[in-house]
């Protein structure tokens, strides 16, 4: 209980929602329904994604600063489903092509900080690099490392607020809040469609409590008839109109991947 | 080598042409790079600028999913210095990786390391000296290696049948010793000269927040001693590479954005700068601290802190017998991806410092440009009773500081 009254203060604090501050005095268990409603909606997205063992995707990113210059990125992205611990992901990059052939492995866990290596194939050279980045910009885009990280439930604390019509689509809205002291957000709003729960859309609050960012998810499509993956997500800042465009294509599930293929020392051959 | 270089083309030619019609990748890398020294030469015959052009070839063929060959060979056109002009198969190298072992065969490149300033345990491949005086460019070492994955680590076996010799600037090139190097005339140790066969172990553990690894290396010494021939009509230094043993050490203990390193090695058989053997240890660690989204922007900055030890101090043959190393990458996060990184490396006991700002940015998908400066401070002559003196090697490059415009196509 006391945990949650000091999630509900750090979101008064932010939004200045005086609805809820009166919620709270009045109606407790209520909030409390939404806290449990919130997080059951976000551990039925995680159901409804287990299972899928491993997938890989090409992505590209189109990232433009506010005088509509553009710069491209292009990466291939392998994904291992976690069982005990959190997911592996594999970061290839292609262009630049100065950096084609660097890539980023990813050992997510819930309980404690992330691992990460960074290969440079240049020098031959496996750099363990410090997985506490997750605020920093993921290669110059509006995308921070915890934007593309996998995400566990046990990340945040989670709020149901109501539903609403978003895109066409009866969506639920709800906040969460990182638990993590080293996110850049001190909370997200997240829209999820109520039919297949699919994130739709995220406004991100930065530490000082505005609004920075804003991430429109589309091109849903269904893999093995039951993986939603997403065509399309743009992440748009709020403050300096700077933007992001993730087009992400060649999506393959079930390649028969381990954690072989995750190691550290795959690295050395990974193309 | 030159004989050795062209037999090994010859035979990935006849390798790869049966399997021209398959899915082979090719990408390289054509750049061209200018030097700017600002001072007058210190030796006759140097120049005061330098221009070259080079060109690096990969190509990549996947048999199946555990059997692969890579080739990429390198070449540098020098148009001052002839000794700069050389090439180098880079790798060519076939992996054969199957989850219990892998076993690889050619030439190929092996980074051993935690540190960013200077690299005391990295040993497989020779330093390729003509190409950057930073150390950082390696020449291909031919080797057989057996890796063994271990559950939270690996195990790594070498064994290397051919030396590569160091390769030093000629007269015309700026960056070098006054007399200068004799590589046509090496003297080796051990009477196999070149065909030594030398051999490594390296075992590596993984924990949750650092690394840790052991190393061991027999065989012929990476690091030329020098001679100096008493009878002689042109001064010239031979170099002389030793029989070492070499223990080495590497520490990374991760804790939020702080990465703490530690390479220590202790190395026997090495003759010192006055051509005694001296066993000897070196250490070198310190922290990288990150700060990301700086000025609440994207830009991340990372500040690199070293401290470099020797035993053998002035009798060294080394730059860094006793320094400090301050440094800082600055990532912009840019369009562009402009980074810059500034490295300070101050001698204890001297004033003696060196000054390295790279900055480097792209433009589209295929072109990178990269600006180089380099600044050696030993302008006077330290007191010493030899000739070339530990704390002289950076008097005789005194007269060297440069600025190096490089542009890199990408295809």
């Amino acid at each position: 209980m006391r945990k949650f009254n000091l999630t509900a203060l750090h979101y008064l604090i932010g939004s200045g929602l005086l609805l809820f501050s009166l919620l709270v005095q009045s109606e407790p268990a209520l909030l409390q329904d939404n806290e449990q409603k919130g997080r059951a909606i976000f551990e039925e997205i995680d159901r409804r994604d287990l299972g899928f063992n491993d997938f890989s995707s090409r992505q590209e990113m189109v990232l433009r600063n506010k005088s509509g210059q553009e710069s491209r990125r292009i990466m291939d992205n392998t994904v291992l489903e976690g069982d005990t611990d959190g997911d592996k992901t594999l970061i290839v990059f292609r262009e630049p092509k100065r950096i084609r052939g660097t890539a980023l492995l990813t050992h997510a866990h819930s309980q404690r900080d992330d691992d990460q290596w960074l290969y440079l194939p240049a020098l031959g050279r496996i750099k363990r690099i410090s997985g506490a980045s997750k605020a920093g910009s993921f290669v110059g885009s509006e995308f921070s490392y915890e934007d593309l990280a996998p995400q566990e439930v046990e990340d945040y604390t989670y709020e149901y607020i109501e539903d609403e019509i978003y895109a066409e689509l009866d969506c639920f809205k709800v906040v969460r809040i990182p638990k993590d002291e080293d996110s850049g957000y001190t909370r997200q709003i997240v829209w999820i469609d109520k039919k297949e729960y699919r994130i739709q859309q995220i406004e991100f609050y930065d530490r000082k409590h505005t609004l920075i960012k804003k991430l429109t998810v589309s091109g849903y499509q269904k893999y093995l008839d039951q993986y939603w993956r997403p065509g399309r997500l743009t992440m748009i800042n709020q403050q300096d109109g700077k933007s992001t465009d993730m087009i992400a294509t060649n999506y393959i599930f079930r390649q028969g991947l381990t954690g072989a293929d995750f190691s550290e020392n795959s690295l050395r051959r990974v193309r | 080598m030159r004989i050795f270089g062209h037999t090994l083309v010859l035979i990935l030619l006849t390798l790869f042409f049966p399997f021209a019609s398959w899915c082979w990748e090719f990408e390289g890398e054509l750049s061209g790079q200018t030097r700017y020294f600002p001072y007058s030469p210190a030796y006759p015959g140097q120049k005061s600028q330098n221009q070259s052009i080079a060109i690096e070839l990969s190509a990549y063929h996947e048999f199946t999913n555990s059997v692969s060959l890579e080739f990429i060979p390198f070449y540098r056109y020098d148009f001052q210095d002839d000794e700069r002009s050389h090439g180098d198969i880079r790798k060519a190298y076939a992996l054969w990786a199957t989850p219990r072992l892998e076993i690889g065969l050619g030439i190929n490149k092996v980074f051993w390391g935690v540190t960013e300033a200077i690299h005391l345990v990295d040993i497989i491949n020779q330093t390729d000296l003509v190409e950057a005086p930073d150390q950082e460019e390696k020449l291909g070492q031919a080797m057989l290696s057996l890796s063994f994955p271990l559950s939270t680590g690996l195990l790594d076996i070498y064994v290397m049948p051919y030396f590569r010799e160091r390769t030093f600037p000629g007269e015309e090139g700026r960056l070098r010793s006054s007399p200068r190097f004799d590589t046509n005339n090496p003297i080796y140790e051990h009477q196999d000269k070149d065909h030594h066969v030398d051999w490594a172990v390296r075992l590596k553990q993984n924990f949750a927040q650092g690394e840790l690894a052991l190393s061991y290396f027999e065989g012929t010494g990476r690091d030329p001693g020098l001679i100096t021939p008493v009878m002689s009509s042109e001064q010239l230094l031979i170099p002389y590479y030793p029989q070492i043993k070499q223990v080495g050490l590497e520490a990374q203990y991760i804790k939020d954005e702080w990465l703490w390193k530690l390479e220590t090695i202790y190395r026997k058989g090495q003759p010192n700068l006055h051509f005694e053997v001296e066993d000897y240890y070196a250490t070198t660690g310190g922290f990288e601290y990150n700060i990301y989204s700086i000025f609440a922007t994207t830009q991340d900055l990372g500040i690199i802190v070293e401290g470099i030890y020797d035993q053998r101090s002035d009798t060294a043959l080394t730059f860094n017998e006793e320094d400090v190393v301050l440094g800082a990458r600055w990532s912009l996060n840019n369009l562009n991806s402009t980074e810059l990184l500034a490295l300070w490396i101050q001698d204890i006991d001297t004033s003696a410092h060196n000054f390295i700002l790279e900055l480097s940015t792209e433009f589209g998908n295929s072109i990178a440009v990269t600006v180089e400066a380099w600044i050696f401070s030993e302008h006077s002559r330290p007191d010493s009773s030899s000739d070339i003196g530990a704390d002289n090697l950076g008097y005789l490059i005194r007269r060297d500081d440069y600025l190096q415009i490089e542009i890199g196509y990408y295809f």
